[in-house]
């Protein structure tokens, strides 16, 4: 029996195509206009996304300070699932809401307030419009003048209500869900729509999508990452080549596992997060890191954040940095300090201990800035403060790219 | 006729973890020596360990070329977030779980089976006293709609219905969705009827598993079939769905690590009727055997055509065909059908008998091992939540704190991933009967 989602596409794709407003791209996916008017999803970002980059980007790798926020400091939940931070403004998602913090102020939005769920999986501004696009566990939700509107599978293009990733690339704003990946043109109102049926993914599992010139990758749960060519249309799939789930037979030889829990792409290098461990790809080779010879604080990793080539990463045993030859790891202990270690080349070379740390080790998000990064956990959101002294055996460089 | 292979030692059915390990450190001892004397240590070294998920030693995958770089799914599953100290809530009226079963489509009798098992342990846990009082209620919702809306079901019973856990999906792709979900919104579930060998290999720790998967199936047909009955040449047929494209996975690796690769495989639309193109192309590779994996009311009248199609050879398939609609819809074609079991349906455990008694007796049909895992990973359940209280984080310490679960299936034995591996058993279609053999 047909369900009401298949049954509105269909309805929405039988009006379009007697309106000859329904394309086919190079690439097989179908563009669903959802207004009379719509188009086409407007050309990518040019570029090759595996050149290095010619201007580098401040990283720090070393932070000797954290401070938490919790709910006693205006948090909806202590549980921070992702988090934004926008020069003053601080966006905050919980699984109890979204806020934000303005000049000390907080201001708080909930399913009560048009948001699709009280839990948020991710956010994303959207460079053209300012509009911030907020994805939730029952829809997409979209702050823009102070209204919410919220896009669900019923009314819109959105492939499933789960949707666990948002992020915008030129015009177009990308959502990860549960059952595939979905483009909306917001200009004209148009989705593009990638499953299982009409692109390589295998299983319509998106956790996950990174974007780059002219390319779009897609974590799957299950299926590796599949990366769309989108001056070409074409897709290509990068799994585990050795396909067992129990093993990776060597390393280095492409993704470390199937079971991709994130992506993300920065300065010519896509970072693939998995339970497992890490995996980077430059274009030509895949390297592996694990926590038993790379230093990561854990392998479960819930999400990989980049800037520049350096990798931030949020597990399940603490945040950790990583710039292909240092680790950095860092563990909060108990008593609200930070055990931290410096790896080069798989080889310990210093440990600290730091008298405050983040939240909680159990880390669902990072996001870096220049000088500072944000750290959501299950027990509050932390914000990590670049040393400016000497930190072990280094000191944060002035340029890393 | 092909020449005969060398006899390879895969057991008849995997023997327990302790006896794996003492053999296995036996082996390992034995083979250490005789290295060392003739200078092959390295070698040795590169032999595994342990296997994974009592993976018999011929069909560990790459092992003629050393160890593998890391080995994954050795280790229990942990949560290290918090939750665990949150305090208990004031006992509510009742205690809430999830059920997701098919209430459309071809899985309709396996959901109606399963939630008959659901209701039957929450009928005797609630006569027990329930949670301290407090009765358990299940919740049901229909998990037969497109891909994803598991995921919007598990969304609503959990905010919205305040479920302490989630039984279920009966289907893969369903349970796959939720799997990922319920990591994220941090609550427990318990599997009882999916197959597809990867439901545990995620690392998410909270999911656990009651019954027996398609490894433990794919396993046990390649010994019968190339080791007991001696065949060499085996065609697959099955369904172009995710539950056979990934059931059929582990036996024909199986059967390439054994030598004798899958000679044809080939599939059908469970909306078909007929399927005279792929009989012939089965005819024209006449092969020993015909492995047939799909759900049982289509594999039905497949196999019905293979007979009328005057296709005689052996053919076998997975614990899902052993079901009274295979027989329905087969009708006498169904004779000498070989499938695998995950236990004695005809009195194999102590409490089996007792079980089917209760169970004919509250649901007026047979049971049958979808009701049974449901009533069995329902019951492991309760039991759980009756150690942790109403904390999700702790119900699902407890969900994995034991390794062997007894039961009305037998002795149910969690491997690394809390994946049951308990040794399936073989049944075979005799005077229109599941018979064990």
């Amino acid at each position: 029996m047909m369900t009401r989602r298949w049954l509105w596409i269909s309805l929405a794709l039988g009006a379009a195509m007697s309106l000859g407003v329904l394309g086919f791209r190079a690439g097989g996916a179908a563009t669903v206009a959802t207004q009379a008017t719509g188009s086409e999803a407007p050309s990518p970002v040019l570029g090759d996304p595996w050149a290095e980059p010619a201007e580098s980007r401040r990283v720090a790798l070393y932070y000797d300070r954290f401070e938490t926020l919790t709910v006693e400091d205006g948090l909806p939940s202590n549980k921070v699932t992702t988090v934004l931070a926008e020069g003053d403004d601080l966006w905050v998602g919980t699984d109890r809401g979204l806020a934000l913090r303005r000049g000390g102020e907080w201001t708080t939005w909930s399913k009560e307030d048009g948001l699709g769920h009280r839990y948020v999986t991710a956010l994303a501004r959207h460079p053209g419009s300012g509009d911030l696009w907020v994805a939730t566990l029952a829809g997409l939700s979209r702050l823009s003048g102070g209204e919410i509107r919220t896009y669900t599978q019923l009314d819109s293009g959105l492939m499933n209500d789960v949707v666990y990733q948002v992020v915008t690339d030129g015009e177009l704003v990308w959502a990860a869900t549960a059952a595939g990946t979905s483009a909306l043109d917001p200009t004209t109102g148009s989705w593009v729509l990638y499953d299982h049926e009409n692109s390589i993914m295998h299983e319509p599992w998106c956790y996950s999508i990174a974007v780059g010139p002219a390319r779009t990758w897609v974590g799957i749960w299950g299926g590796g990452v599949v990366e769309l060519d989108r001056t070409t249309g074409r897709w290509r799939e990068y799994r585990d080549p050795d396909k067992e789930m129990e093993v990776d037979l060597l390393r280095d030889d492409g993704p470390i596992h199937d079971v991709t829990s994130f992506v993300a792409w920065d300065a010519g290098w896509l970072w693939q997060a998995t339970y497992f461990g890490l995996s980077r790809y430059d274009g030509r080779r895949w390297r592996t890191f694990r926590k038993a010879d790379t230093g990561l604080p854990g392998d479960f990793i819930n999400h990989v954040a980049a800037r520049g080539r350096t990798a931030f990463l949020g597990t399940d045993e603490g945040f950790g940095v990583l710039d292909g030859e240092i680790a950095v790891s860092y563990k909060a202990t108990e008593g609200g300090g930070t055990d931290v270690t410096v790896y080069r080349n798989g080889e310990l070379v210093e440990s600290q201990h730091l008298s405050s740390g983040p939240g909680d080790n159990y880390v669902l998000w990072t996001h870096p800035g220049e000088n500072e990064v944000w750290i959501a956990t299950g027990h509050g959101l932390s914000r990590g403060v670049a040393a400016t002294g000497p930190f072990g055996p280094e000191k944060n460089s002035e340029e890393t790219s | 006729m092909r020449p005969a292979r060398p006899s390879h030692q895969l057991p008849a059915a995997p023997p327990s973890r302790l006896a794996t390990k003492a053999g296995e450190q036996v082996r390992l001892a034995a083979v250490a020596v005789l290295a060392l004397l003739i200078g092959l240590a390295p070698a040795v070294a590169q032999e595994p360990e342990d296997s994974y998920s009592q993976t018999p030693a011929e069909l560990v995958p790459y092992r003629g070329v050393g160890r593998p770089y890391d080995e994954f799914l050795r280790e229990p599953p942990e949560f290290r977030g918090p939750g665990r100290d949150r305090p208990e809530p004031e006992l509510p009226a009742e205690i809430r779980l999830g059920v997701l079963v098919p209430t459309e489509g071809l899985d309709v009798p396996e959901g109606r089976r399963m939630r008959h098992g659901v209701e039957l342990a929450l009928t005797e846990a609630n006569a027990e006293g329930g949670y301290r009082g407090a009765p358990f209620v299940a919740l049901y919702r229909d998990e037969s709609q497109a891909w994803g809306a598991s995921g919007n079901a598990a969304v609503e019973l959990v905010f919205d219905q305040g479920v302490w856990a989630i039984v279920g999906a009966l289907e893969d792709n369903a349970s796959h969705v939720m799997s990922r979900l319920l990591l994220k919104v941090e609550t427990p579930v318990v599997n009882t009827a999916g197959t597809d060998p990867t439901l545990t290999e995620h690392m998410v720790p909270w999911m656990v598993r009651m019954r027996p998967d398609d490894r433990r199936t794919g396993y046990r047909l390649a010994h019968r079939i190339f080791e007991e009955d001696g065949l060499e040449k085996v065609a697959v047929f099955r369904a172009n769905d995710r539950y056979a494209r990934m059931g059929i996975i582990e036996f024909n690796d199986a059967a390439r690590r054994l030598h004798r690769p899958i000679a044809l495989e080939v599939r059908f639309e469970n909306h078909e009727t007929s399927w005279p193109n792929q009989i012939e192309r089965l005819r024209t590779v006449a092969p020993d055997a015909i492995v047939l994996w799909g759900r049982p009311a289509v594999a039905g009248r497949v196999l019905a055509a293979l007979r009328t199609s005057g296709l005689s050879q052996p053919v076998y398939g997975p614990d899902r065909l052993l079901d009274p609609i295979l027989l329905e819809t087969a009708g006498g074609y169904a004779e000498g059908l070989v499938t695998t079991y995950p236990f004695d349906p005809n009195g194999g455990s102590d409490g089996w008998s007792e079980f089917r008694r209760r169970y004919l007796a509250a649901a007026g049909e047979e049971p049958d091992a979808v009701a049974a895992y449901a009533y069995e990973g329902t019951r492991y359940l309760v039991q759980a939540i009756r150690e942790a209280g109403l904390n999700r984080v702790r119900i699902r310490d407890r969900l994995f704190a034991r390794t062997e679960w007894r039961g009305v299936t037998g002795t149910i034995r969690f491997d690394a991933t809390w994946n049951n591996v308990a040794p399936v058993v073989l049944c075979r279609v005799r005077d229109g009967q599941f018979v064990v053999e």
